[in-house]
């Protein structure tokens, strides 16, 4: 395994991370402990999850991936050796806290409450904002649409001293941003640094073949600023792995379930960039996914990498990509065909 | 004419800005001073040049388009009708003060001084900087590279520390950028506000149907900071009014004169997603020009449009744009068009 630094922080974490999300939908918890096992033997320390899984996300299923994390803490006692990302959602399940899903203090706290029990830990490493508040562009929006008569949110000041309190009170040890966009990533920033309040360690944001959005205005900020990306979806989905292509849907897979859910991908110049991303991998002995996870995985502004997986052999796959160097020649390749079709599915 | 407020200022700055940059290669003293009567009968109060033009950039058309402008303000006595735009240009060119460097004191002062005795005036209303210093995505680059050893640079608060001694000087009211990402656009102003010092009221990058990135990530910033574009290139060097369809290169075009220099827009994805909004346009029985310019118009975070012309003809009708209104329908088209081809020629 590989490690990077987490933003300014001392912690090495492992370049590729435990996605958890498929963990009590598509996954037992059976399942997810014998990924973490085989993850934890393969020398990740890093897991992400979030109060919202497993996903696509439904009121019976939400916290019940954090439970079965807390279960093989338990079970294994490796808590200590596992550094732990969680997030908290923001606006839209109705189910969760009302649906209002703001950024308070009052909605912080109990969010961390909730997950500490279900993760039966005492604190979180990393503790996210799963999504902005604001409207703004993100879940395959690719440009910001301003909205006049947008409803009022937290601003950036008030979050950041809400969360101050539960880092000193030793709840959580350091925060992060998802699904965020170069305003909020700058303003974070700014605002920590003007107020002296906590410093953002990370951005949690898509990132994959099919979608560099990230590189055109926030990886120059990660790498600038020092706070680096955690891409989820480096395989856009699955779409990457190929099992899709030629029109396939194989049993059982995430789009076979829940193919309405997750309509990202589905463009037709997605279809058209997996194809040659396909014949470029194939052309120089690789498969798809490894190709794709590998590109990830050498990105400069790169912290680490979240695969995710359902079967025990996919998630081998996935975590030897952290052993494929890709050459000049096919990084030049792969921007060729980028450049040619950008970001179909952002 | 419409007008709109510059950024934070309370200037009123015409939707429409006289771009100039043709003055002094493809256009003589006597077009310039032609197309600069047309624009200020039509109620265009807001010009914008550069030291480096005319263009493309050579050394023996520098500063002559600054000239041509003076020269009408001496014949015309008009200074005092037009809002006044230039930039100071960045590192590259080497018959500009050595082509390192430019944002130092001595520097930005030479620059200013020779834009001022060109310009025949003794203040500019809005001094922009054309380019970044540092290694970043501009000029066709989608997306920011890192290097590691890229060149130093001149950092934000020493620039605007120089800039606040010319303001103070009344030698420049007010202060831009130009060709700029989100970082060094929420930079500038980051600095401003925690050193108390000017802030940014207008950010000039290129914007088209061929190039939408500025909403990627500047928009969301234009927008709740108040600080609007100044779009450029509204009509893609001109492959937007539909001229070098069909493999066209009408004599005397700017393609057909200088086509090495400018190779951002000649790419197959360009030249599609050409024909594309060309049929849209014919459906809603207008021309390309008119469709292209009128949608850079009105989208909420633009301040002005910087059109250019070589012809009275197509000054005209690129001015007149600014009746033309795009209905529900054909913005949809639009975004379509855009989402199928996002972003051909950045």
């Amino acid at each position: 395994m590989k490690f990077k630094k987490l933003g300014n922080t001392n912690i090495d974490v492992s370049l590729i991370c435990l996605g958890t999300m498929n963990m009590g939908e598509q996954n037992t918890q059976e399942q997810g402990f014998e990924q973490m096992d085989y993850a934890f033997d393969k020398g990740i320390n890093f897991f992400d999850t979030a109060e919202v899984y497993a996903v696509p996300p439904r009121k019976e299923t939400q916290g019940k991936t954090e439970k079965i994390i807390g279960n093989w803490f338990v079970k294994t006692k490796k808590r200590e050796k596992i550094i732990l990302a969680t997030k908290m959602v923001g606006p839209g399940p109705e189910w969760i806290r009302g649906g209002g899903g703001n950024y308070s203090e009052k909605n912080i706290s109990i969010a961390i409450g909730g997950s500490l029990k279900r993760l039966q830990t005492d604190y979180i490493d990393l503790y996210q904002l799963h999504w902005p508040e604001r409207n703004t562009n993100f879940f395959g929006k690719r440009d910001y649409e301003h909205n006049p008569k947008e409803e009022k949110w937290n601003d950036v000041e008030s979050v950041l001293k809400a969360l101050k309190k539960f880092i000193d009170q030793g709840k959580i040890r350091h925060i992060g941003v998802s699904n965020e966009t170069p305003w909020g990533f700058s303003k974070f920033l700014e605002i920590a640094e003007k107020l002296n309040l906590p410093r953002i360690v990370s951005v949690q944001n898509p990132y994959n073949l099919l979608n560099r959005a990230y590189d055109n205005g926030m990886s120059e900020i990660s790498c600038r600023e020092n706070v680096g990306l955690l891409a989820y979806s480096p395989l856009g989905i699955g779409y990457l792995s190929g099992k899709y292509r030629n029109n396939e849907m194989p049993k059982n897979s995430r789009i076979d379930l829940f193919g309405n859910f997750w309509t990202r991908y589905k463009e037709e110049n997605a279809k058209k960039a997996v194809d040659d991303y396909f014949k470029l991998a194939k052309d120089n002995g690789l498969s798809l996914t490894q190709l794709a996870l590998a590109f990830v995985n050498s990105r400069p502004f790169m912290t680490s990498n979240i695969i995710g997986a359902t079967t025990m052999e996919q998630l081998k796959e996935n975590i030897g990509s952290v052993d494929v160097d890709l050459s000049n020649e096919i990084i030049e390749k792969i921007n060729l065909i980028y450049s040619n079709n950008p970001n179909p599915t952002p | 004419m419409k007008f709109k407020k510059l950024g934070t200022t309370n200037l009123e700055v015409s939707t429409i800005c006289l771009g100039t940059m043709t003055w002094g290669q493809q256009n003589s003293q006597a077009d310039g001073f032609a197309q600069m009567d047309y624009a200020l009968e039509k109620g265009i109060n807001f010009f914008d040049t550069a030291e480096l033009y005319a263009t493309p950039p050579m050394d023996h058309s520098y500063g002559k388009t600054e000239e041509i402008i003076g020269n009408w303000f001496l014949q015309k006595k008009n200074r005092d009708k037009i809002i006044l735009a230039s930039k100071i240009a960045g590192p590259g060119f080497k018959w500009i003060r050595g082509g390192g460097n430019e944002y130092y004191e001595k520097g930005i002062e030479t620059a200013l001084n020779n834009s001022l005795k060109r310009l025949k005036t003794d203040y500019i209303d809005l001094y922009q900087l054309h380019w970044p210093e540092r290694n970043t995505n501009y000029f066709g680059k989608l997306d920011y590279e890192h290097n590691k050893n890229e060149n130093k640079w001149h950092e934000f608060d020493s620039v605007l520390k120089i800039l606040e001694k010319f303001i103070k000087q009344g030698k420049i009211q007010h202060i831009g950028i130009s060709n700029e990402t989100p970082y060094g656009f929420s930079k500038y102003l980051e600095t401003a506000k925690i050193h108390n010092l000017p802030r940014i009221i207008s950010v000039q990058n290129p914007y088209n149907l061929l190039n939408r990135t500025y909403e990627i990530g500047m928009a969301e910033i234009s927008i709740r900071e108040n600080v609007g574009l100044l779009a450029y290139s509204p009509l893609a060097f001109g492959y937007l009014s539909g001229k070098y369809r069909n493999n066209q290169m009408p004599k005397n075009s700017r393609m057909d004169l200088y086509a090495d220099i400018w190779g951002r827009y000649r790419k197959e994805n360009g030249y599609k997603a050409v024909d594309e909004y060309y049929k849209v346009a014919v459906k809603k029985n207008m021309s390309l020009a008119h469709m292209a310019i009128a949608f850079v118009s009105s989208r909420p975070f633009v301040v002005s449009n910087i059109i250019g012309a070589r012809t009275m003809e197509q000054l005209k009708e690129n001015i007149e744009s600014i009746s033309v209104k795009l209905d529900d329908e054909t913005i949809n088209e639009i975004n379509l068009i855009h989402q199928n081809n996002p972003n051909p020629a950045p």
